[in-house]
């Protein structure tokens, strides 16, 4: 009776099977009966096709790049002129902590993101085992890998059977052109005992000098200075970018909002949004309560489907004024859209509010 | 020379120390548990924190401490004046009024909540030292509009030592590094008659089992201490905790009769730099109702399946229902709802299940339909005269100095049902081969 209850809940939930899937089962399944069995591989070439895939795995695991390893929303419809852009060599200064060294490989700067490849390997291979700040010692050490904390050797195992000590290693806080700017996550994966991380940060302007404070610390000891560095170097903006403007201002009455600024900006590798808003001088107190808990906006596209964010972290910055500023970054488009859709949303109840069809001009048309 | 002023500043540091915490309990007004004062904040107020007010005249002692502080959400300045302080072996209870400048914000109207938030934190040490706090409890009612009466309890690792010196800080100043007040109260405790029944066991404990699927785990705790106080019954454990999930418990509790306790907190912190060669001993709590006349507890460990159904309401039940209903659940345990009442500011479920949040209810409508349109922010409390968990959804919001509803009048009309739905039903399974005894004579 209880198992009829749940399936109905679940029905009602999920639906029927669509019929297309079903048919596709079916017609899998019936071809896998059918089918013949293959002429077995003589066992010599067999090992050495396993061999040669398994050298070839390593060998691209080892080549990522950044654009290799940005969010999936971004790595997945960069344009073919985003490569040129990426940069590798870069002169870099820094001030090393004492237990890791840090290094950036590669890096993009296409005049909204500053997006980076970072090595960190340890100071001494023999004493350190890095980890990353997330990780605690009774981690298991390939986590990343399996996807399991629990099972495997642990990073206290592996440690202390090579008498290593157990340090986290990361980028702590950084400065864009003498600002504090927060960083994005893209990517972290280990390698041969070193941390690669993706990252980016925003920046404007033709160049990006670009600060990282890092912090490689013993877990089991006091944080004294010599856990402390700095990594400087400076990336020139691509000349790839175009941009796009709303007219603005726009009443958005079912938020109880207005929209004061809407710009998109397309690069090779992704494409921008910044959207400010306030509340309208004639909200009522309910809208205002919901501009209190976060309005989001989503951009739609042509089919009325929410683009994918290639961002790990997406946060409503308060401006002096009162208004609010949204940023966020989508996958790369080729042409600059002629409209944009937005759909405008209570970031907790999931309220849906304004949703407004927008002509953009290019910044040269204006 | 340089070394004869070394040694002289060293020695004057010393005396310093030697003569300070005497010379701060010279000065410290004397509060003497036990002086029959009465307890304002208990005047027309029936506290949900206090098993029996009637209980307190022997733990309890008045004080006068008044200073000013910044309000910790915003509302200017804040006056404090600890009226009465409140001890057993387990619970430090601070009774006080907050006097605000500009009437404070209510994040969620007139609901209890809001005055809970409103109360203004204490900072307290001990002797000079941390005050050794595994958790703590709040509550606050309002009287006018800029005035709050609030009772904090601090749950404590250890009983304070006789003539502990209680001193309350107001605001940490950052550019000096500083507090900028400091008050001090000595703490008498040679009239205190306590009506907590403890029991000291020091029981060590060995658990090894598979807890989740594929994933064996040992568990190692010493339960040091079960107490039956005006606070609340709670068991005092000291978890070894050697990473991944050891440090955290899942269990029943159920007194010599089979009867479940139910526990309405259970504090499971780990230490982030745990693992089994450095396991960490970490106190934690359970706190549960009943058991009182029990001869001894039992604890029964949870086994955890991977989740496999939907978490979709199992139960629908009318608002108009003949409360209490109780609801099996199909892991032997059951849930009484005891009543639910819908009010200004949201809505308040009163219920017992064996751990509180295996609970989890939502607005429906006459269909038995979730009320998706209905927002609002879910707290989860307990009221320990009626033994009963509550579940809550707050609709309501301040804005200047307005509380505004989130829902209309219709909106709320459609609420004519709650769905109730649990995980522990199918996902957690007690397994009492395993279970553990606890004697308590």
């Amino acid at each position: 009776m209880e198992d009829n209850h749940m399936k109905a809940l679940w029905l009602e939930a999920c639906g029927q099977t669509p019929a297309r899937f079903s048919h596709r089962m079916r017609g899998a399944l019936s071809a896998q009966a059918k089918k013949s069995p293959a002429r077995p591989l003589r066992p010599a070439l067999s090992a050495a096709l396993v061999l040669l895939l398994l050298l070839g795995s390593a060998y691209a695991l080892e080549r990522l790049g950044v654009l290799d390893t940005l969010s999936h929303a971004l790595k997945t419809q960069l344009l073919p002129e985003a490569s040129e852009m990426v940069k590798s060599g870069i002169p870099q200064e820094a001030v090393q902590p004492a237990l890791a060294r840090f290094t950036v490989e590669e890096a993009v700067y296409d005049g909204r993101q500053a997006y980076f490849t970072l090595r960190v390997s340890p100071g001494d291979v023999e004493k350190v085992l890095l980890m990353d700040p997330d990780s605690g010692p009774a981690w298991a050490y390939d986590w990343q890998a399996s996807g399991n904390i629990y099972e495997g050797e642990s990073f206290a195992e592996k440690a202390q059977a090579a008498g290593q000590k157990m340090v986290q290693a990361e980028v702590w806080d950084a400065l864009v052109n003498e600002e504090v700017q927060e960083t994005r996550q893209h990517h972290l994966r280990y390698q041969n005992g070193d941390l690669l991380y993706t990252l980016s940060l925003p920046a404007q302007g033709d160049e990006a000098r670009i600060r990282l404070n890092l912090l490689a610390m013993d877990i089991y000891q006091q944080m004294d200075e010599s856990a402390r560095g700095s990594l400087a170097f400076t990336l020139q903006k691509s000349p790839l970018s175009r941009e796009a403007l709303a007219q603005t201002p726009l009443p958005l009455p079912k938020a109880g909002l207005m929209l004061t600024y809407c710009q998109v900006e397309l690069s090779p590798i992704a494409s921008y949004l910044t959207l400010r808003y306030a509340l309208a001088p004639d909200a009522a107190p309910i809208q205002a309560v919901n501009f209190q808990d976060g309005l989001w906006a989503e951009w739609l596209d042509e089919e009325g489907n929410s683009r994918e964010s290639g961002d790990m972290q997406q946060e409503i910055i308060p401006l002096p004024d009162g208004s609010v500023e949204l940023t966020q970054s989508f996958g790369a488009l080729e042409e600059m859209p002629e409209e944009i859709t937005l759909s405008f949303y209570h970031g907790m109840s999931k309220e849906r509010f304004d949703q407004i069809t927008l002509p953009i001009i290019p910044k040269e048309e204006r | 020379m340089t070394i004869r002023k070394t040694l002289a500043a060293l020695l004057a540091a010393l005396a310093l120390m030697l003569v300070l915490p005497p010379a701060l309990a010279a000065e410290a007004p004397v509060v003497a548990l036990g002086d029959g004062a009465p307890i304002p904040y208990l005047e027309g107020f029936s506290s949900r924190l206090i098993k029996d007010p009637g209980q307190l005249s022997g733990i309890s002692g008045e004080t006068n401490l008044s200073w000013q502080q910044a309000d910790n959400i915003g509302a200017g300045l804040v006056s404090l004046t600890v009226e009465n302080i409140a001890l057993t072996p387990d619970i430090l209870a601070v009774f006080y009024r907050a006097e605000f400048e500009k009437p404070p914000t209510l994040h969620y109207g007139t609901a209890s909540k809001s005055y809970e938030l409103a109360a203004p934190y204490l900072s307290i040490s001990l002797n000079g030292d941390r005050l050794p706090v595994m958790d703590h409890f709040c509550e606050g009612y309002p009287e006018g509009d800029r005035r709050i009466h609030c009772l904090r309890l601090f749950s404590l690792e250890a009983p304070l030592p006789d003539q502990a010196v209680l001193t309350f800080h107001a605001d940490y100043n950052s550019d000096t590094r500083q507090h900028d007040s400091a008050l001090s109260v000595q703490i008498d405790q040679s009239r205190a008659s306590d009506p907590t029944v403890g029991h000291d066991i020091d029981l060590p404990i060995s658990l090894s089992y598979h807890r989740t699927p594929g994933q064996k785990t040992d568990f190692q705790f010493t339960i040091k201490r079960v107490s039956f106080g005006p606070f609340g019954n709670r068991i005092h454990l000291i978890i070894r905790d050697s990473g991944q999930d050891s440090g955290i418990l899942s269990l029943y509790l159920k007194d010599d009769k089979e009867r479940t306790l139910p526990i309405w907190r259970m504090r499971n912190i780990t230490h982030s730099l745990a693992s089994p060669l450095n396991p960490v001993d970490m106190h934690n709590e359970i706190w549960f109702f009943g058991g009182e006349d029990a001869e001894s507890l039992a604890l029964v460990p949870i086994k955890t399946s991977e989740q496999t159904t939907p978490t979709l309401p199992f139960y629908s039940l009318a608002m108009d229902s003949a409360f209490p209903v109780t609801l099996p659940l199909e892991n032997g345990s059951s849930l009484t709802v005891k009543g639910v009442q819908v009010e200004e500011s949201g809505f308040t479920i009163s219920y017992t299940a064996s751990i509180a949040f295996e609970a989890n209810f939502r607005p429906g409508d006459s269909q038995g339909q979730e009320l998706r349109d209905l927002y609002y922010v879910g707290a989860n409390s307990y009221d320990l005269p009626s033994e009963t968990l509550l579940a809550q959804g707050l609709w309501m919001s301040e804005y200047k100095g307005q509380p505004i509803k989130r829902v209309s009048e219709k909106e709320l009309s459609t609420f004519t049902s709650l769905l109730v739905s649990s995980y522990a039903q199918k996902d957690e399974m007690p397994v009492p081969e395993l279970m553990v005894t606890v004697p308590l004579k």
